[in-house]
């Protein structure tokens, strides 16, 4: 092929070239103008920052007819063919291929010759990284003392995977993401160069997408400049592949008023469009951090990673959230974006994030992403349905009809009826959670039996203590005189006045009933008429079955 | 001959189509998208059009990129390079795929080897690597360099349908192409058209596949898939608030023993992949949770047309009505969470049994 990728067309070709390494560069400067040349360099740094680039610049200085010179000529023999990859001195080596100890052998063999044109025979061992162990040993006593003709460059993404004992013998130089105005500055310039036409505005998106490498810049830019005559920040956004802007617009406004329907809709319009559903959550994640940048700092506009054109608009959706929500939502959607990567059906990952990111500013809202915690008290169903075995079997799923007819497809209802249930008065929960945990640290058994308590209730000195009638082992067991002690002593301490303990089971409101007017009478909620239930509790050890609960 | 033949996909079509006619390509693309988007035809058929003999001297008569109404990608069909790649037989497109579980760094090796040499008859040696994702890290190391600076020549496209497990400096040296999920509707009137199928029916295909042709055509003519999802399907809706924690694990032990009839036939008699993958204890979670998606999304919002088990929809209205989002949603978060216990080697017995349970106490 003739044509030559614009990144490999644009390397650089001596010192001033590099871009955004400044350090290194003037150090490589000035150690070729006094002479000071190590032996061996190691260049690492994230991918297209200019490792090998920057060695194959450094070859030239060195070798120059007009040199050693911090300026290349760029005309001599030497500097020609180390251009065109055909210097017989400059050897570049992928050490990702050839890792082995034999190749090293070979290597330790021929740097003995000297070199055949230039002053110095440059190895450039590319990817470093990956030579074997063996390998990296047999090359120490030659790296730690080659000939005097010889240099080596090794350059490397992953310094840290290069043996001690290799690093402590080559000067280090570390080379850095190129900043933003670095490659806002860079691109420009080759478009300049080869006449792409292109709006300063998707010069600086560009720069953002290259995420400070170089050639990922460049070929985006190439890509660009194919894609569209006239390259525009519009055309870059249609190349990558992101969400319009008012899809993100609108899902953000419908997310904010808290709407399932609509935020499902529009995830529906988008997997119908065939985007993919990745982008989508990323392209959502950058938006709301747009959102919190344009909350948190509205006078930094810098630090949007949004087009001129749109900021406006997204400073004044910003205004309409609090902060507090953008957080909730990005954390949604930034544990979305991990789960999305394995999963096989990515469309139900964002569909159930839309669906939490509308539950969450009730608390306690209708969806439950995980399953509650057996120790959250304010969950008290779980053994009753269980309980409820075959003989409520029928009764019960009428039941469930009418809960749901009654809640009349409404989110709220069945946490707030889930909420009446577990009253706790003159105690928060959160008081009574703490004196749990206290408790656990005393008697741990004592605390599982308290973990299916349904309700508290603090009233003159006296802290009842209340149970469901089902849990008749717990009751028993919380009963007795020590344990009540020490519950009560826990409460005193927690509430800060002295309390005495009653253990009370008392049927709570049944749940069916408090809900659905007129549901079957057959909701007892109660072990004692089940056979096969006060057998398993017989049989088993409860605290046991508590944990398999959770 | 068969041409492969590219479903939607226009934008990728067209961005290598001008890449290509402006003299921009790269030598080094990495196309990606999921499974069944089209990946390896847009490879072959960027081959074609690169190799072919005639589409060289028909741009340069033509003029020039902009003017040519030419179907984007031409290439002639009949020139000896169209045909062998056509064919699979040209001795310059050559496909690496993984050995066993993964792409080798020994598979690397012989590439960067073979590569080197001149081509001998195409005018651009073309090296597709198929699941490049599955490239082992020395593999990848090791293609580094050559996918830097190839020698002239040639012309290296890596196919993934997930990018991110690659190292990043991989990507940085690739032009990327990406390749989506087509819209539903248009995929629904291919595949009236393709496969000669009712209009629901296609709609239905399009929307199970979501938006992937691949996967369309291998639904198209599956009945062993349809079967074993109703068997599925059925036992969920039998299991589901049956309050019966005996009646649960019985139909989950059926369930399993189906299933694996069901994959041991499917391996046997070549059935598709989409039957294995259905037929597998994860591939059948996924179906599950996908369904109780369904019932949460119409209990919540009352539409019908977000639903993707098109042709279930009566069954699903009927369910619905039995239990609340808040149950469903945390239904197929259970799914979810079993399919990917079990992708990472859960037992499929405990995992499934603990699913119904799940399911029949509604807990």
């Amino acid at each position: 092929m003739t044509y030559v990728s614009l990144y490999r067309r644009w390397r650089p070709q001596n010192f001033d070239d590099i871009v955004g390494q400044g350090h290194v560069v003037r150090t490589l400067k000035n150690a070729v103008s006094t002479g000071r040349i190590s032996h061996a360099y190691i260049f690492s740094g994230p991918r297209g920052t200019g490792k090998t680039s920057t060695a194959r610049v450094l070859a030239r200085a060195l070798n120059c007819e007009k040199g050693p010179t911090p300026e290349p000529c760029g005309e001599c023999r030497s500097c020609v063919a180390i251009r065109d990859g055909n210097a017989m001195d400059v050897i570049e080596i992928d050490a990702a291929s050839n890792r082995g100890i034999e190749e090293i052998r070979d290597l330790r063999e021929k740097v003995m010759y000297a070199p055949t044109q230039g002053r110095y025979k440059v190895y450039i061992i590319d990817e470093a990284h990956m030579l074997t162990q063996a390998a990296s040993n047999a090359f120490l006593k030659t790296l730690e003392e080659p000939p005097a003709h010889v240099i080596f460059v090794l350059a490397t993404t992953e310094p840290e995977n290069i043996i001690e004992t290799i690093r402590s013998r080559c000067q280090r130089f570390d080379f850095n993401r190129l900043s933003v105005p670095d490659l806002a500055d860079h691109i420009s310039r080759v478009a300049a160069a080869q006449s792409i036409s292109i709006d300063t505005d998707a010069t600086k998106l560009i720069a953002r997408r290259a995420d400070g490498s170089a050639r990922d810049a460049l070929g985006l830019l190439e890509q660009a400049s194919a894609w569209s005559a006239h390259v525009t920040s519009q055309s870059v956004l249609e190349l990558l592949g992101t969400s319009d802007y008012d899809t993100l617009y609108n899902y953000a406004d419908a997310a904010r008023r808290g709407e399932p329907g609509p935020l499902l809709q529009i995830i529906r319009d988008v997997v119908e469009s065939g985007a993919d559903m990745r982008q989508f959550l990323q392209d959502l994640v950058i938006h709301f951090r747009n959102l919190l940048v344009a909350k948190e700092c509205p006078d930094l506009p810098g630090l949007l990673d949004a087009s001129e054109a749109v900021q406006a608009s997204v400073m004044k959706q910003a205004a309409q959230f609090e902060r507090g929500r953008i957080i909730e939502i990005l954390d949604v959607l930034s544990e979305a974006e991990i789960n999305v990567r394995r999963s096989p059906n990515p469309r139900l990952v964002v569909e159930l994030a839309a669906a939490r990111i509308c539950a969450k500013p009730r608390a306690g809202g209708f969806v439950q992403a995980s399953p509650p915690e057996a120790g959250d008290p304010s969950v008290p169903i779980t053994p009753k349905a269980r309980a409820r075995g075959k003989a409520g079997k029928k009764d019960s799923r009428s039941a469930a009809v009418l809960q749901d007819k009654a809640a009349d497809g409404r989110a709220v209802a069945p946490a707030e009826g889930e909420h009446e249930q577990s009253g706790y008065s003159g105690i928060s929960e959160e008081q009574w959670n703490e004196a749990l945990t206290s408790i656990k640290r005393v008697n741990v058994v004592l605390e599982a039996f308290l973990k299916p308590v349904s309700a508290v209730c603090v009233e003159g000195g006296v802290a009842r203590v209340m149970y469901d009638p089902s849990w008749t082992v717990h009751v028993q067991k919380a009963s007795e005189p020590e344990n009540k002690e020490l519950i009560a002593s826990t409460l005193t301490d927690v509430l800060g006045r002295p309390v005495k303990c009653e253990i009370v089971a008392r049927s709570p409101k049944p749940k069916m009933e408090s809900s659905g007017a007129g549901a079957s009478g057959g909701e007892s909620g109660d072990y004692s008429d089940v056979p096969e239930v006060m057998k398993a509790i017989e049989l088993f050890d409860p605290v046991e079955i508590e944990v398999i609960e959770d | 001959m068969h041409i492969p033949e590219i479903v939607g996909q226009d934008e990728a079509v067209r961005l290598l189509d001008r890449e290509m006619a402006s003299g921009k390509m790269s030598h080094a693309y990495l196309m990606w998208g999921p499974r069944g988007s089209g990946k390896m035809a847009l490879a072959k058929r960027l081959a074609l059009a690169s190799n072919c003999m005639q589409s060289a001297a028909r741009a340069s008569a033509s003029g020039g990129p902009e003017s040519g109404q030419d179907l984007p990608l031409w290439f002639c069909g009949e020139c000896p390079n169209c045909e062998k790649i056509a064919k699979g037989i040209h001795p310059d497109v050559c496909v690496v795929a993984p050995e066993g579980d993964a792409i080798k760094i020994g598979q690397i090796r012989e590439m960067k080897w073979r590569i080197a040499l001149k081509p001998n008859e195409a005018s651009i040696k073309t090296w597709i690597i198929d699941e490049a994702d599955r490239m082992t890290e020395e593999a990848q190391n090791c293609l580094l360099k050559v996918l830097e600076e190839p020698p002239g020549d040639s012309l290296i496209i890596l196919l993934s349908e997930d990018p991110g497990m690659m190292l990043p400096t991989i990507s940085s040296r690739c032009h990327e192409v990406r390749l989506n999920a087509i819209g539903i509707e248009e995929l629904t009137k291919w595949a009236e058209a393709e496969f000669d199928l009712e209009p629901e029916r296609a709609k239905l295909l399009a929307t199970l596949s979501e938006g992937l042709p691949g996967r369309v055509a291998t639904l198209a003519g599956d009945d062993e898939y349809f079967k074993v999802r109703d068997r599925i399907i059925s036992t969920v809706r039998r299991v589901a608030l049956c309050e019966d924690g005996s009646e649960a694990l019985a139909a989950s032990e059926d369930l399993i023993d189906q299933l694996k009839k069901a994959y041991a036939q499917a391996v046997d008699g070549g059935g598709s992949p989409e039957v294995l993958e259905i037929s597998s204890p994860m591939g059948a979670c996924d179906l599950m949770a996908g369904w109780f998606r369904d019932l949460f999304i119409l209990s919540i919002t009352g539409d019908e047309s977000l639903i993707i088990n098109l042709d279930h929809i009566m069954d699903i209205r009927e369910d619905a009505a039995r239990g609340q989002p808040s149950l469903f949603s945390r239904w197929a978060v259970k799914a979810m969470q079993t399919a990917q216990a079990l992708r990472s080697s859960a037992n499929p017995r405990l995992a499934m049994d603990d699913l119904f349970l799940n399911l029949a106490l509604h807990e």
